[in-house]
């Protein structure tokens, strides 16, 4: 029989999970599916996946490794899903922004793009001015924008995860970064207006 | 030409893709140029690198990045951990063994190969190997805890390096765990060994048996010339077994798309179990309440071990998969496998078995995937020709090599086959039937034969005979030819009267060379009833015909019987219709051959009297000739069907070129495929082949 002293390799606790991973597992799916509902509901997919199939976990100091590796493959499931009407939807004229950044020639409208911020600016205040523009594009091109970026998935293994073409995965990529770029601009020019007026 | 839509494009590829130096370089130049494109780079640069540092600063756990759950989510989430926990319980060890007690362990003999030392005691004894695949090894193993054999799978050491093999070994667990089907292995426990970290599974042990046993046990019996009616009959019921998990799997949403006999493993009591779920795809769309979406992650997991590859067993496998169509996979290649395994039921060969073979080497196999995706399907006559008709066609209709033609799910396909089944003994019933039918007739019409040489036999030795010879001898003390005449024709017209289907009776004198009729009696076409005698002006004479020489030839009492349709006489055109039966008379006095009598019968009347109410189950009977040319067909009402008359059988129904052999050996052709012909042969002259009789019960004589 089973030798109990013996087990301390691989107990996993599922009763401690919330406690002690559900913050950190929150805020990474936050991070990549930005909206709270969604996020809340990988990270309950994870964990009763994880209680599932608990006995695949081998080592005690891996649990959280374990866990996000779990949450990955859940958070990229979620994508396809609510990508999935979505395929074909990002080639659309509608979503390309092209038409608002050049003119007829292929050149920049005047006035695109201000200078960026020259001074070193911390990756969270960006961040929440991303987060925002993201808002604004369509699912498909937000998606595959930030698992490549923040996830730092290939594009091969993006195409594979969510059924699209190579040349479907770099249109929406393309003009997922000249509208990011675009409003981003924009608003951190306005941002900057804002405290040069208030100072 | 380069405008700043194509700079920008190169600048976005520059984060995402490769770009080389010379475009690098153009980047360069633009940026410093043009002052707007410069921006665009930088932006990009900005959010790039944003997005790169926060993906990073959450995996290592900042919590300043954002809020984390709130008080009302966290409780959520621990309520759901509980009552999964709590459901898992329940279950018992399925799935996941009790937690106070794992992980579950295995162990081997330290005699067994692979000397590590394993000497935890622990749940699973492995006591000898089953079976390795590439993925794992499955070994018969003790499970101590329940004193019960378990099959036990375990991933290969050199598997185990690949994370995707990782990931496949944990589906197919995931898969054959969920699915709940008496023909789908039940999986007993899904875990890990401590020693070596390898997860392994253990499920029922279903016994070495697989369908490729049974298959062989067939096809070997069958070549052997044995009544393999049950062992078809057993391995149709078992593909009904398969055809049925298979329609399980797909209301699951779970395509297993490895069918082949290998994975189909069959146990003492008949029960089919289908196996290796190894390769199983989980559909994208399935995602209704209970299924397996939200356990598996399957498309991205399948996408990503799978995509490009070709997965399967290539000489089972649908064009679909052999062209690494992904997305064209669905429940019909499941459909296009389960045809595949019919037909290696029904022909002993894999499907692609001879695409896979070129002049006695093995075709490379990319070259076999590209003929399997380009080619025609095969079909199961061009590997055996002695297949039930419609049972090819079902397989043949399960294995079209466009989806939308085949059977458009698992359990059509075994309705068919049940169908098929179930008409095939209704068939065989009937065809029984016939076949008793058939020899019913065939007795008989032999005994009408013998009722006819027994009457020539005794028209030729009535006194009247020997009284002609004398008148016509010349010899002294006998009464005048026409007295004899006379009393003659009263004793030939009793026998025409009483025998209906006798047309006519006559007594001849003959010579080497020729013949002269002495007396004839015969009935009037137009009114049968109606029995005259011919006058000896009328009467007949002329060279004799091969019938009559067989006829002289004989000794006393011999009656030679035959077809009128075997002796014309010369000169005239071949004549259907009539048999007749001669028998030589000789002279009493100096014992020479005198002449014959001959008696002549109407087939089509002699024929009809004998079935009269006597078939049922036969849908066509054709009396055919020697050469197998038609000379009579009747249909199942009874009706004479003449438009037929006189037309090769061989040109109204294309397979009866097979049943000329079995009619001129043995005498007897019993269609045990298609159970659509019976024939057998009537030997007027015992052993020589003159009449036969063919019923067929399909509706056509032709497949």
């Amino acid at each position: 029989m089973e030798n109990r002293s013996d087990d301390s390799t691989a107990v996993v606790n599922p009763d401690t999970w919330v406690d002690e991973y559900g913050d950190y597992l929150y805020r990474y799916a936050f991070s990549r599916l930005r909206d709270s509902n969604a996020a809340e509901e990988v990270v309950q997919e994870t964990f009763l996946a994880g209680i599932r199939f608990q006995e695949n976990f081998s080592g005690a100091g891996a649990e959280r490794a374990w866990l996000i590796g779990i949450l990955k493959r859940k958070i990229v499931d979620h994508v396809r899903k609510r990508n999935r009407y979505d395929r074909d939807g990002s080639f659309d004229d509608t979503n390309d922004p092209s038409s608002r950044l050049f003119n007829q020639q292929g050149n920049w409208r005047d006035g695109t793009f201000p200078a960026p911020p020259d001074e070193q600016v911390e990756s969270r205040e960006i961040w929440d001015v991303v987060r925002g523009c993201l808002e604004h594009l369509p699912a498909g091109q937000a998606d595959v924008f930030v698992l490549s970026a923040m996830e730092g998935m290939e594009s091969d293994e993006i195409c594979e995860e969510l059924g699209i073409s190579p040349s479907n995965l770099w249109v929406r990529l393309h003009r997922a970064r000249l509208a990011l770029a675009k409003c981003v601009g924009a608003r951190w020019y306005d941002e900057e207006k804002a405290v040069h007026n208030a100072k | 030409m380069q405008n700043d839509k194509t700079t920008s494009e190169l600048i976005s590829r520059s984060f995402s893709g490769a770009v080389t130096a010379e475009q690098k370089q153009q980047i360069e130049e633009e940026i410093a140029a043009n002052e707007q494109s410069r921006n665009f780079a930088a932006l990009s640069r900005l959010i790039h690198d944003s997005l790169s540092d926060i993906g990073e600063r959450t995996r290592d756990g900042d919590e300043s990045v954002a809020a984390g759950l709130s008080q009302a989510a966290r409780s959520r989430l621990k309520s759901s951990i509980r009552q999964e926990s709590a459901r898992l319980n329940n279950l018992g060890a399925t799935m996941v063994g009790d937690t106070t007690n794992k992980p579950a362990m295995m162990s081997r003999p330290a005699a067994l190969e692979e000397p590590e030392d394993r000497t935890l005691a622990s749940r699973f004894v492995l006591t000898r190997k089953i079976g390795k695949g590439g993925l794992g090894t499955v070994w018969l193993a003790k499970d101590e805890k329940l004193q019960r054999s378990v099959a036990l799978k375990e991933m290969n050491p050199e598997a185990a390096e690949f994370p995707r093999a990782w990931e496949r070994f944990q589906r197919e667990a995931e898969i054959t765990g969920q699915l709940e089907h008496p023909n789908v292995v039940p999986l007993y426990q899904f875990g890990m060994d401590r020693n070596t970290g390898q997860p392994f599974y253990a499920m029922r042990f279903v016994g070495k048996k697989t369908l490729v046993d049974a298959i062989e046990a067939y096809h070997d019996r069958k070549e052997a010339g044995e009544d393999v009616t049950m062992d078809l009959h057993h391995l149709l019921t078992a593909f009904i077994g398969v055809c049925q998990a298979i329609a399980y799997a797909h209301s699951r949403g779970v395509i297993h798309r490895d069918l082949k006999p290998e994975n189909v493993a069959l146990d003492n009591f008949g029960q089919v179990i289908v196996l290796d779920w190894g390769l199983a795809k989980v559909t994208d769309d399935f995602e209704s309440d209970g299924a397996l979406s939200g356990v598996l992650s399957d498309h991205s997991s399948a996408g990503k071990t799978m995509a490009g590859e070709v997965i399967g067993t290539p000489l089972y496998m649908a064009p679909e998969q052999a062209a690494g169509r992904l997305d064209d996979i669905d429940p019909r290649t499941d459909v296009y496998g389960l045809g595949a395994i019919l037909f290696a039921m029904l022909t002993g060969a894999a499907p692609h078995q001879n695409s896979s073979m070129d002049n006695g080497s093995s075709v490379p196999i990319p070259d076999l995937l590209k003929n399997i995706a380009e080619q025609p399907t095969p079909m199961v006559r061009e590997y055996r020709s002695d297949i039930p008709a419609d049972l090819a066609h079902i397989c043949e209709k399960a294995m079209q090599f466009k989806a939308h033609s085949r059977y458009q799910s698992a359990l059509d396909v075994a309705e068919a086959v049940q169908q098929w089944m179930a008409g095939r003994s209704e068939r065989r019933q009937k065809y029984a039937n016939s076949r008793s039918e058939g020899r019913e007739l065939r007795a008989a019409m032999l005994s009408a034969i013998r009722d006819l040489e027994r009457n020539a036999r005794f028209m030729s030795s009535l006194p009247p005979i020997q009284g002609i010879v004398n008148a016509v001898s010349d010899r002294d003390g006998g009464d005048d030819i026409s007295v004899w005449r006379e009393r003659l024709a009263v004793i030939y017209k009793g026998l025409l009267k009483t025998n209906s289907d006798f047309s006519a009776v006559s007594y001849a004198s003959a010579d080497g060379t020729s013949y002269k009729e002495l007396i004839r009696l015969e009935r009037q076409a137009s009114d049968s009833s109606n029995v005259r005698s011919i006058p000896a002006s009328r009467l007949a004479s002329g060279d004799l015909t091969f019938c009559m020489q067989k006829a002289l030839e004989g000794n006393p009492d011999e009656v030679y019987v035959a077809l009128s349709s075997e002796c014309p006489p010369p000169g005239e055109a071949r004549k259907v219709g009539r048999i007749t039966a001669a028998v030589p008379v000789f002279d009493e006095v100096t014992e020479e051959v005198f002449g014959f009598v001959m008696i002549e019968a109407c087939l089509e009347q002699l024929i009809e009297a004998q079935i009269r109410g006597r078939f049922r189950s036969i849908n066509q009977l054709y009396v055919l000739d020697n050469d197998c040319r038609i000379l009579m067909q009747i249909d199942n009402t009874g009706t004479r069907v003449r438009q037929n008359d006189g037309v090769a059988m061989s040109d109204l129904s294309p397979c009866w070129s097979k049943v000329v052999p079995h009619l001129k050996g043995s005498g007897e052709f019993i269609d045990e495929q298609d159970h659509a012909f019976y024939a057998t042969r009537v030997d007027l002259v015992p052993g020589r082949y003159s009449l036969a009789l063919a019923m067929c019960l399909a509706e056509k004589p032709q497949h």
